[in-house]
């Protein structure tokens, strides 16, 4: 993936459908990719930190019936092309990897 | 105890971080470590936790790289955990000085709390070796002549006591401190 990390493109897949909170994203990425491949807590803020700062995501209005401690994240215009092009880029990528037989047991 | 370590580490992050992102971190922390079910995997969370929070607080100051050290593929919680290790030493080695003064201050605070759990633990929890522990009771002796309260017993008093009072169902002594007798 050229360019952007893979927990990079964890964040910005969850966050593709709506705002999102810290424990909210972690919560996804274990159900989409098992709870070893999530990120520490603390590796999850350092990317969130970095990621607000690169403009690709920006933050969201707290919800008053959340954990006043509780920040949302939502893409930024941005932050939705960097994910288009790097999901169009995977999708190429594995259509490939499909033709040449190397996705097993998967999905077709 | 973990999160005390995480609270701690994150008590060296830059100050705009800890305004912006730190009780958030700490509420997102206490979420995930409440939902650990599995002793096993909780104590590989809680080392990842540790390691994760070190890595983040040596990352904010001297901005090492790439944020995202793990392999593709599916990985058991143990290798993760072993990734993350890996990934640790290998930052913290980059910043010597640094992860020098955070472990230390560590090693301090987790060697003060040790200390105070096995005080408190040995004066408000743990039993006291003996069968009916609440019915012991400490003697002492008054001498209101010379205007002295809670002496200690001495040896001849205490065999007495043992003999010739019936309140007490046996009578012992203990010395506060430890004697060594050598024969010559």
């Amino acid at each position: 993936m050229a360019g952007i990390t893979p927990l990079t493109y964890q964040i910005l897949l969850a966050l593709a459908d709506g705002d999102g909170h810290g424990y909210g994203i972690i919560k996804e990425i274990e159900q989409r990719s098992g709870s070893a491949s999530a990120p520490s807590t603390g590796a999850l803020y350092l990317a969130l930190q970095r990621m607000e700062g690169e403009g690709l995501i920006e933050e969201a209005p707290r919800r008053p019936e959340d954990d006043a401690r509780r920040r949302y994240y939502r893409l930024s215009a941005k932050g939705r092309q960097r994910a288009e092009q790097e999901s169009t880029h995977l999708a190429v990528l594995v259509a490939a990897a499909r033709d040449k037989k190397l996705i097993v047991g998967g999905a077709s | 105890m973990t999160k005390w370590l995480v609270e701690t580490l994150l008590g060296f992050a830059p100050i705009e971080f800890r305004r912006s992102h730190g009780e958030e971190l700490l509420a997102v922390h206490d979420e995930r470590a409440a939902a650990q079910r599995n002793p096993l995997t909780g104590v590989l969370f809680a080392l990842r936790e540790v390691l994760g929070a070190l890595v983040l607080i040596v990352r904010l100051h001297v901005g090492l790289g790439d944020d995202n050290h793990r392999e593709g593929g599916e990985a058991t919680m143990f290798e993760t955990t072993t990734q993350d290790v890996r990934f640790a030493i290998r930052t913290l080695a980059r910043s010597p000085g640094f992860t020098w003064v955070a472990v230390t201050v560590l090693a301090r605070g987790i060697g003060a709390n040790t200390a105070i759990f096995s005080a408190v633990n040995a004066f408000f929890f743990r039993p006291l070796p003996f069968a009916d522990a609440d019915r012991l009771v400490m003697l002492y002796e008054t001498n209101p002549e010379f205007g002295w309260d809670d002496v200690t017993a001495a040896p001849a008093n205490m065999f007495d006591l043992q003999e010739q009072v019936e309140a007490f169902e046996d009578v012992s002594a203990y010395s506060e401190f430890a004697n060594e007798y050598t024969a010559f």
